[in-house]
């Protein structure tokens, strides 16, 4: 598999983190095009690396679709196990 | 309605057990000033807000809140997983262990059950918001006492994440009580409650 599960999972926890904060910042500042600029580009980014996740590792989200004809959602690993 | 994500809103790997700092630790899952409260807090307070969006302020620090209740589960579940009898005896974690196993259940740090009576939903938003203010600053002096007791990095580590955001909140909570006093008249702020007089 050419990408580390790992990996992809930290990139796809950055760019949400960083539509976590700024979505609170957006509730209480909505006219300013600077956040909302950031908020639409880092969705657009995190799209692409959830639909790669899903297609790699089985469905992040419950409403995600994935590959394969097996049902994996309940299977993949949870995330309070860590990886070390 | 909500949607579960299978990731951490950051990430928790602990390589070494600690059940002593686990029994701290679980202060912030069930305890006075923890996420659970945090959690009810603001999503119990958000029906009475008359003003869409710091209502909607609300649903999303309460939404991000249920998310710091999973990290702090994964961090005391890390910090027990796998224990002996052996490695529990003589322990802080041992009277935990006698009713909960390696099971997470929300209490405090001192044993205290989880309770609604930690917090309010006043139905007032001035009322709530200042709240709301007050328990973000709680719960950071919480983490600034666990950090004192805390000397392993991968524990630090998300327990500094937690601890920003309860900053973060703290301004967001400021800034929607701002839009709420804006609502009202200058002459006469705590005349009535924008909630209920009419």
């Amino acid at each position: 598999m050419a990408v580390n599960r790992t990996e992809l999972i930290e990139r796809i926890n950055k760019v949400s983190f960083v539509m976590d904060d700024t979505r609170l910042f957006l509730d209480t500042h909505p006219c300013n095009k600077e956040a909302l600029a950031l908020y639409k580009e880092m969705a657009r980014t995190r799209e692409a690396l959830v639909r790669e996740y899903s297609e790699c590792f089985g469905p992040l989200s419950s409403y995600d679709t994935f590959e394969g004809s097996e049902w994996k959602w309940a299977e993949t690993p949870q995330p309070w196990e860590g990886w070390c | 309605m909500w949607t579960y994500e299978k990731r951490l809103q950051y990430p928790v790997n602990i390589k070494t057990t600690n059940p002593k700092l686990a029994m701290v630790i679980i202060s912030q899952f069930g305890g006075p000033d923890g996420e659970l409260a945090a959690s009810q807090r603001y999503l119990s307070q958000r029906y009475a807000m008359p003003y869409r969006n710091v209502a909607g302020l609300l649903t999303d620090i309460g939404t991000e809140e249920l998310a710091h209740m999973e990290i702090v589960c994964a961090i005391v579940h890390q910090l027990t997983r796998n224990l002996t009898a052996e490695q529990i005896e003589g322990t802080p974690f041992a009277n935990y262990y006698v009713d909960h196993t390696l099971g997470l259940w929300p209490q405090a740090a001192g044993g205290v059950p989880f309770s609604a009576t930690v917090f309010q939903s006043k139905g007032d938003p001035i009322t709530d918001l200042t709240e709301d203010m007050a328990a973000e600053q709680k719960a950071r002096t919480t983490y600034d006492n666990i950090l004192r007791l805390v000397h392993d990095s991968d524990v630090c580590d998300p327990i500094r994440f937690l601890r920003e955001r309860e900053i973060v909140h703290f301004q967001r909570f400021g800034e929607g009580l701002r839009t709420v006093q804006d609502h009202l008249d200058s002459k006469n702020y705590y005349a009535i409650n924008p909630a209920f007089d009419k």
